[in-house]
């Protein structure tokens, strides 16, 4: 018998146990997707509207002109920030699976001692637990592929003349294939939590703010995951479209120094002169370009894949060890 | 020979350092097919046993052999109840039977499960349920799984006389015609009396007594008379009165009835007099023996 019949019984049973969830999340789901599809289209007609009007953006056409390009500038910006909370929700979403898979799927079990009974039926419990993931995990992967295309298509299609860069923090998560990967880092995270805490909402609490850290760390250093280019020189010569992660002053002797270090000048000859003190010559810069969007995505997937292979094969481990 | 139902050896059991034994260097043998009442107060080892028996622990030390194998491999061929009936409070009573049917696809008996579960509301949540009705549901779920070893934790605690009565003919019926073997814990030490054939006395996280429950009491006699040595019969418990003695002794060879007023102590006399005398050894009846070798693999 394969391990996908011996999961069909219990994994029906997840899912009419936590139909109610399913239902709400399927629904803000579809929700989110009407959203963006509105928005898109919404934005694509105002932008044609806009262009029909044959008004300059940037103004001195008269009066009426600058009205109507205020306006359209405004409602851009406006749906730019509808994409931006929507990429925001799937930054957000693995923070929210761990806290539901630690809570509410398993420590509740514990806590309520429902796991008896689950246990004691033909299912032993480390199926129970494959089970109990192998729903959320199908379900989360189906459901923020969705999201995450449709927020790109809505993105492309809206003509936006504001569109985030490849690399803000707000969106890199929410592109790629990190949607996929970060929620199923929060389900791993939940899992071995929930058999941990073993109460409810304790669980909740700890596995949200775990999940939120390490999510929270990486955005915070993920410019360091690949090796940087440089470029350096009296002055900064740059490409189109790459990542500023580090700029600052260059010695002769090649030592570098901060951004900052001359900001208390008062006028710049007194700038000239603090930046000449310092041996000052030129300036660096540490960048990613367009082409790194790829590498980047993949160390950061390896690291947390690698990471949530580590907390499920702890959270069986754990099953094994105290239940037998 | 029958196989045994369960068999342990040198089962200890703490659920922490700090926290104590459980259970200790517990070894005995319930041959298969007995209804069996494992009895003790509170605080004993009974839940400790039983969950160790479900394979929903592991035991510190020892071994546990269930149906002739590990409480993992036994998994489908058990029942358990637990104490407190935890259900998903969320599903109705038609969706528990249903979860019950999914999860034990190979051994599931609708009918069965149906039998016991036939006077609830079907579409009422299980949270709705009283004490009495969970303790029903919990049961058919367990019956429902056709289960040759039941395990049932205080399942009587909270029903009222009636449906005691009822359940416990219903679970008599299926000993009776699966020969299903049915271990049942209650702290009420006299509440199993007469439907179980088979004693298992836990106290102190030790089996005290082990065996058929009429050979326990058959090897006990409660004696009166003139205050004197009662050797070779080893004394459970005695109090003398004057020069009167009276003792619960447990008897090795015939009590001479010309010197001792002799009676057959009442189960509940002889559970007492264990009680109140931790010091007395144990008794385990041939059949309640652990076997060193089925235990060893």
């Amino acid at each position: 018998m394969s391990t996908l019949t011996t999961l069909r019984g219990p994994a029906r049973v997840v899912v009419r146990q936590h139909r109610w969830t399913l239902w709400i999340a399927g629904g803000l789901a579809a929700l989110a997707v009407l959203v963006l599809v509105a928005v898109a289209l919404r934005s694509s007609h105002v932008a044609e509207v806009f262009g029909a009007s044959g008004c300059p953006v940037d103004g001195g056409a008269g009066r009426d002109c600058d009205v109507t390009a205020r306006s359209y500038l405004d409602s851009m910006y406006m749906y730019r920030s509808i994409f931006g909370q929507g990429a925001f929700a799937l930054t957000v979403l693995p923070v929210l699976v761990g806290a539901f898979v630690a809570g509410p799927l398993i420590a509740r079990e514990m806590e309520s001692g429902t796991f008896r009974t689950a246990w004691t039926q033909s299912v032993s419990p480390a199926h129970w637990l494959a089970a109990k993931l192998a729903v959320p995990t199908v379900l989360l992967l189906a459901g923020t592929a969705v999201l995450a295309s449709a927020l790109r298509w809505a993105q492309s299609y809206s003509d936006n003349p504001y569109p985030y860069e490849w690399h803000a923090a707000l969106v890199f998560a929410g592109t790629g294939i990190l949607p996929l990967v970060h929620p199923l880092f929060g389900l791993a995270v939940g899992a071995l939590t929930g058999l941990l805490v073993r109460r409810t909402l304790l669980a909740l609490t700890v596995s949200g703010f775990v999940t939120g850290a390490v999510v929270a760390l990486l955005s915070y250093r993920r410019g360091l995951l690949w090796p940087r280019d440089t470029v350096t020189g009296r002055t900064l010569d740059v490409q189109e479209n790459i990542w500023w992660v580090e700029t600052g002053h260059l010695t002769s002797g090649g030592a570098r120094l901060p951004e900052d270090l001359c900001a208390r000048s008062v006028s710049s000859a007194d700038y000239a002169r603090c930046l000449a003190d310092h041996d000052v010559t030129g300036a660096y810069l540490d960048y990613h370009p367009q082409s790194h969007f790829w590498p980047l995505q993949l160390v950061e997937t390896g690291i947390l894949l690698a990471l949530a292979a580590l907390a499920l094969a702890l959270a069986f481990r754990v099953l094994r060890r105290l239940h037998g | 020979m029958t196989g045994a139902a369960i068999e342990a050896n040198g089962l200890g059991m703490t659920y922490g350092r700090k926290r104590g034994w459980a259970l200790r260097d517990c070894s005995f043998r319930l041959p298969a097919g007995r209804v069996c009442a494992l009895v003790g107060p509170n605080g004993a080892g009974k839940s400790t046993l039983l969950g160790l028996a479900a394979g929903l622990l592991r035991p510190t030390e020892g071994s546990l052999r269930v149906l002739g194998t590990g409480p993992g491999e036994a998994r489908s061929r058990i029942a358990y109840v637990s104490q407190d009936k935890p259900l998903y409070p969320q599903l109705t009573v038609a969706d528990t039977l249903w979860a019950g049917a999914e999860l034990n696809p190979a051994t599931w008996d609708r009918e069965a499960a149906d039998r016991v579960a036939g006077p609830l509301p079907q579409d009422a949540k299980v949270r709705t349920l009283s004490g009495g009705q969970r303790t029903r549901l919990a049961l058919a779920l367990a019956l429902g799984k056709r289960p040759e070893l039941m395990l049932l934790d205080e399942p009587m605690a909270d029903l009222d006389p009636l449906a005691r009565h009822q359940l416990m003919g219903i679970l008599m019926a299926e000993a009776a015609e699966n020969a299903t073997t049915i271990v049942m814990s209650s702290h009420i030490l006299t509440e199993l009396e007469g439907s179980c054939d088979y004693l298992l006395f836990v106290d102190g996280g030790r089996v005290r007594l082990g065996g058929e429950s009429d050979d326990i009491v058959a090897a006990h006699a409660l004696v009166t008379g003139q205050a004197r040595d009662l050797a070779p019969h080893t004394v459970v418990e005695s109090r003398t009165t004057g020069r009167q003695l009276t003792a619960l002794v447990r008897k090795e060879g015939p009590v001479d009835p010309a010197d001792w007023d002799v009676t057959e102590p009442s189960l509940e006399e002889l559970l007492l007099a264990h009680l109140r005398s931790p010091e007395a050894p144990p008794l385990l009846t041939p059949s309640a023996h652990a076997r060193e070798e089925v235990a060893a693999g």
